[in-house]
């Protein structure tokens, strides 16, 4: 949601509808929103998976449609930059009532979650690839560091969940920083080749280093997150209505999430956050303006492990048996596609990604073994009609526009000569 | 001497493409480095830069001078030595603003923890930070300023080479090296080029400029030093430089008696004989 923060500065321009009063664009907003909330949902609860992908392609089609018809998308674009805090609302109250709106499904809650994990890595892969540009296709190690350290602190000194999350994200993030050292030395495919290595030797670690990680038996028994006496297997009660303990993981994700979200933001408009992008960007013109690289690689590094490894964390306990498959080389792939594809650096973007990629597989899970390869066929067609992503980063900060009054239509890259007409326009020439 | 570079010598493999090269600034002086195509003029700014290392030599800069030698491109950037680069090399996908703001970078203080906290000393930096930025912008009018909020690669080429300038500025470097800043600009834009440099001349710095365009040479620089094959070979005014024979046969050439008329009947004549057919298309 980078990108609707940006267009948040650009709502405190004067003539914005103030705030609290129900303006028509807010009323378009939330209906547009609700309707298509109830559609997702719809689908998703569709019990014939032959009905699922109808579903999926009509939703597919729509999509590309809108995106052809200029009018629609700028008109939206428009609307969004000028009451962006309430389309953030709307999105944030959807998220936060989905369990509450399906809490006959605990399925779909717990698929869901695990959508939360998932996105969970992809915002800390966004700060390493989306920011700082640095590919690392052994990003399921970090996952992993962090699932094996929670599981064996709680299971072997019965240290409590919430001492053991920050500790694994700790541990997460200083193993990424011990990768990352001798790994920064080298650039791009050769950066790829050797974090691939890490991850494969982190995998094999997992697998044979019997003693401490059990092997290939994994890790069994670990215990669920309390708080103060109510367990997370208890099913949640908000009120009137009591949802399935699903729920109470789901939330747990989605908290995380948002830190992640709110790291992101911060970090993007600051100074380091500048030096990552300037770093993506060109790495010598951002050396000569003073950004020490390997300094600034280190922290996108070690920021990004963090998050994956409270995402193991919170894995490990939730699903309560970890195993060295859970980390292979399909999940940093996974992770990797999920950021690629929600949009890189666009942190709503990537959490699309993610939710994309963990619902699409799942519901395609009747095609047994033809679901990985519709499921590819998917990430194709993406890549063919938005090869920048879901919600590209940059493209869709030109989409969004300026000065939400104009609308922001048809904007084009300046004449490449401005000549006399720019002249003419400033004295100073 | 403000900035000198004493006995300066770079190899790759065989050739030298700096060979025992000396060259001084005093403090807020302009000097005009010319020479033809691969004479080691962009080299020596990458040396100065620490983008390469030297073989041999040094370079001494700041009051009182110290050496510069072993220091990373982003250390020297903290002593104060900023450049911009013949083939652009702007952050495309930044806005303009945080162009600048990456240029303002050593003189922020805020790091990733305050960041993160949003302290109040972040937000008044970055409020601050965005200001000056905004004024450095203001440096060439409207220009910049009226697309300041959108990415860098919207830029039109001649706007695009004035924002590296403005992220030069922006660093607040006492040191200021320019690499060929009229490259692709017509004779109009040409001329307010230089009209912004005597006025960033006049804001005190020193300044070191690569250019072809001898205009611009002629019109900006107090002192010209020539080069030719990694090593200078004159140095002096630009009518010095210009009359040396030395200059002249590097451009032109052996036994071309001809051509010292005219390199000296018209100056910026010059570059068209001795630059690669693709630049002639600029003139």
């Amino acid at each position: 949601m980078a990108e609707v923060d940006y267009a948040a500065k650009q709502a405190t321009v004067p003539g914005r509808g103030s705030a609290g009063r129900v303006t028509a664009a807010r009323a378009v907003i939330l209906i547009g929103t609700a309707m298509l909330y109830g559609l997702v949902l719809f689908g998703l609860s569709l019990d014939q998976t032959l009905h699922f992908v109808l579903f999926a392609c009509v939703m597919g089609a729509g999509v590309y449609g809108w995106t052809r018809v200029p009018v629609l998308r700028t008109r939206a674009a428009a609307l969004l930059a000028q009451e962006a805090g309430f389309a953030r609302l709307c999105v944030i109250v959807a998220i936060l009532a989905y369990p509450i709106v399906l809490r006959g499904n605990p399925y779909l809650i717990h698929v869901a979650f695990l959508a939360g994990v998932f996105a969970l890595m992809a915002v800390g892969l966004n700060f390493t690839l989306g920011f700082a540009g640095l590919l690392d296709l052994g990003y399921a190690a970090y996952f992993a560091a962090g699932a094996y350290t929670s599981a064996l602190l709680s299971t072997v000194w019965g240290l409590s969940f919430w001492l053991t999350l920050p500790l694994a994200g700790l541990v997460a993030a200083g193993f990424g920083f011990v990768v990352a050292w001798p790994c920064l030395r080298v650039h791009d495919r050769y950066l790829a080749l050797v974090t691939l290595g890490f991850g494969a030797i982190v995998e094999l670690l997992a697998r044979n280093l019997r003693p401490i990680t059990g092997g290939t038996d994994g890790i069994l028994n670990i215990p669920p997150p309390s708080l103060g006496g109510f367990s997370f297997l208890d099913p949640l009660r908000l009120g009137p209505v009591t949802l399935p303990f699903q729920a109470n993981f789901y939330y747990l994700t989605v908290a995380l999430v948002g830190l992640g979200v709110v790291a992101t933001l911060r970090l993007k408009n600051s100074r380091v956050g500048r030096s990552w992008e300037a770093i993506r960007e060109d790495e010598t013109a951002a050396a000569c303006f003073g950004i020490d690289l390997i300094r600034h690689k280190l922290k996108a590094f070690t920021t990004g492990s963090f998050f994956a490894g409270l995402a193991g964390a919170v894995f490990a306990h939730a699903i309560s048996f970890i195993h060295p498959d859970n980390f292979n080389f399909p999940v940093s792939m996974g992770v990797l596609c999920m950021v690629v594809a929600g949009g890189m650096g666009n942190v709503g973007g990537v959490i699309t990604g993610a939710v994309f990629y963990v619902f699409v597989p799942e519901r395609l899970r009747e095609f047994e073994k033809l679901r990985l390869l519709l499921f590819g066929v998917s990430l194709l067609l993406l890549m063919r009609f938005r090869p920048s992503g879901i919600f590209p980063s940059v493209r869709r900060r030109l989409e969004l526009g300026r000065d939400p009054a104009t609308g922001a239509t048809g904007r084009q890259p300046e004449a490449d000569r401005p000549g006399l007409a720019a002249a003419r326009s400033d004295p100073s020439g | 001497m403000f900035f000198e570079t004493v006995g300066l010598t770079k190899r790759f493999g065989g050739v030298e493409a700096l060979s025992s090269v000396d060259l001084a600034a005093d403090r807020g002086e302009i000097v005009g480095i010319i020479g033809p195509n691969g004479s080691g003029k962009t080299t020596l700014f990458n040396v100065v830069t620490s983008l390469y290392s030297p073989d041999s030599g040094d370079v001494r800069f700041g009051d009182p001078p110290r050496s510069l030698r072993g220091l990373a491109p982003h250390e020297i950037a903290a002593e104060g030595i900023a450049r911009t680069f013949q083939t652009l090399r702007l952050f495309l996908n930044l806005t303009v603003l945080e162009n600048v703001l990456v240029g303002m970078n050593r003189r922020l203080q805020s790091g990733y923890w305050k960041a993160l906290g949003r302290t109040r000393r972040f937000r008044e930096e970055e409020r601050r930070a965005e200001s000056e930025a905004l004024e450095t912008l203001s440096f060439f009018g409207h220009r910049l300023l009226s697309m300041c909020n959108e990415p860098a690669f919207m830029l039109s080429y001649a706007n695009r080479r004035r924002l590296e300038i403005a992220r030069v500025l922006a660093s607040r470097a006492e040191m200021i090296l320019l690499d060929e800043p009229a490259a692709g600009m017509n004779p109009s834009e040409t001329a307010e080029l230089m009209h912004d440099i005597k006025r960033i001349h006049q804001m005190g710095r020193t300044i070191l400029v690569i250019e072809h365009d001898m205009t611009l040479i002629q019109g900006v620089t107090q002192r010209v030093v020539a080069f030719d094959h990694g090593a200078k070979i004159a140095e002096g005014t630009f009518v010095e430089v210009r009359d040396n024979p030395l200059v002249i046969e590097a451009y032109l050439g052996h036994g071309r008696t001809v051509g010292h008329q005219e390199l000296a009947a018209t100056g910026s004549d010059a570059q068209s004989h001795a630059e690669s057919p693709g630049d002639g298309a600029r003139s």
